[in-house]
């Protein structure tokens, strides 16, 4: 039987590498998929955008339910469990969307009261003039 | 064998009941979802403004409720219905978004038009206080020029009254009476008539039409015809004398249309001398006739008593 001799470096190379490292399994504690780079790297990104939107003033409770769903992934992440670390940062990621909305919403609920009270405000001051 | 029977069938029914996959547990999760989304669909507001999220979380509602009934893992099966459930609440914050942002609308637009109702108001306001500042104006003005004719009737009045007293003054002098006590005072003396008769001479006559003159021109205006004499002669003569000429001079009057009711007469004879009686002079001055005029309402304030 003739030896094939199979180097490391090359294409061919990384890709005999990388299948061996898929084979070993999910419970590796190498680099996460790009898949699940992307997945978390949403997250993170809707987390930042319920931060500018004021959600810690207007949401909190929302807020902070995303920000513990985003370290409970990557403490999965950590410790290896991918399945785990995509399903949480799934779930961080719509925590965060909904983070958003709400800051929205209360926002624009708050803006609407105050209009409301001021244009009641206005009335009630052209009613006094006009008594006058 | 009859012991084993019972407990082969438990078992069989125990694999048929586990191999047709019905609900072997019931995930709180799912139905939560599931409810939740039903309650979704039933808001006009949520399914018109928040569709998409509504379908992604019919989506893992879909895949949630697959799951479950292949019976597969519990963690994946909460997993879709944690996902469906949060996708329900994003629908319905993103229709509480419209619904406020449709509310801000609005009340923009009730503040313009109230703003605008507002500025309206004052402007009329602002026109009704310069009318009536206007009017206030117009009014003192009136009123200004009201006291000014008043003062000017007032001036007219008074200068009036002047004219009058300076012409009344006038007619007196041209009448040659005197201010006395008793009234203004013509005096005709002895000359003007006869000796010794009751008839007016020319003169006197004179005198008497400036006498009617003045008397026409103030109507309100009595006389008191006083005739006196000397001490010539008996007390009985002097009298009768005296009261003759008062007559004379009052018929005088009387034909020149001056009413009787303003002509009194008295004949003292020779009761009220002026002068002494023992010269010529003196017994002249004392044989007089005098013409007492009222004041302006008619009334002699003296009557002649014993002087």
């Amino acid at each position: 039987m003739k030896t094939m001799k199979i180097s490391i470096e090359g294409p061919l190379g990384i890709g005999i590498m990388t299948i061996a490292l898929l084979g070993v399994g999910c419970a590796s504690t190498y680099p996460p998929s790009p898949h699940l780079t992307a997945e978390m790297a949403k997250a993170r990104t809707a987390l930042e955008q319920a931060e500018e939107v004021g959600a810690s003033e207007y949401a909190p409770l929302a807020l902070h339910n995303a920000k513990q769903k985003m370290e409970d992934a990557q403490t999965a992440l950590a410790e290896g469990k991918a399945e785990e670390a995509e399903r949480l940062s799934q779930q961080a990621l719509v925590d965060a969307e909904l983070a958003v909305i709400s800051a929205r919403s209360a926002k624009a609920q708050e803006a609407a009261q105050a209009l409301q009270d001021s244009l009641r405000t206005l009335r009630e001051e052209i009613r006094r003039k006009q008594n006058n | 064998m009859k012991r084993i029977a019972p407990f082969l069938t438990i078992c069989a029914s125990c694999l048929v009941w586990a191999a047709c996959g019905g609900p072997p547990a019931n995930y709180v999760l799912l139905e939560e979802a599931r409810s939740a989304y039903q309650q979704a669909q039933n808001d006009s507001a949520v399914v018109a403004n928040a569709s998409t999220d509504l379908a992604a979380a019919e989506e893992a509602l879909n895949k949630s409720q697959a799951l479950w009934q292949e019976n597969a893992d519990e963690t994946q099966i909460n997993h879709y219905a944690y996902l469906a459930r949060q996708y329900v609440r994003i629908a319905e914050e993103k229709a509480n978004l419209k619904t406020a942002e449709n509310a801000i609308g609005q009340a923009e637009l009730e503040r313009t038009e109230v703003q605008l109702q507002a500025r309206t108001m004052e402007a009329e306001q602002a026109e009704r206080q310069a009318e009536a500042n206007q009017r206030a104006a117009k009014h003192a003005q009136q009123e200004a020029a009201l006291e000014k004719q008043e003062a000017e009737r007032a001036q007219q009045v008074a200068q009036a009254a002047i004219a009058r007293a300076r012409e009344l003054a006038e007619r007196v002098q041209e009448l040659e009476a005197r201010e006395t006590e008793r009234g203004l005072v013509l005096t005709l003396g002895d000359v003007l008539f006869d000796v010794d008769e009751a008839t007016l001479k020319p003169g006197g006559l004179r005198a008497v039409d400036q006498l009617a003159l003045f008397l026409a021109e103030y109507p309100e205006r009595k006389v008191l015809i006083e005739g006196h004499t000397d001490n010539t002669g008996t007390d009985e003569y002097n009298h009768d004398l005296s009261q003759r000429r008062a007559d004379a001079v009052r018929r005088a009057l009387l034909e020149r249309n001056i009413s009787e009711t303003r002509i009194g007469i008295r004949g003292y004879g020779e009761m009220y001398p002026i002068a002494g009686n023992d010269t010529a002079v003196g017994r002249q001055q004392n044989r007089r006739v005098e013409v007492i005029i009222s004041d302006e309402q008619g009334q002699i304030p003296q009557p002649l008593t014993m002087r």
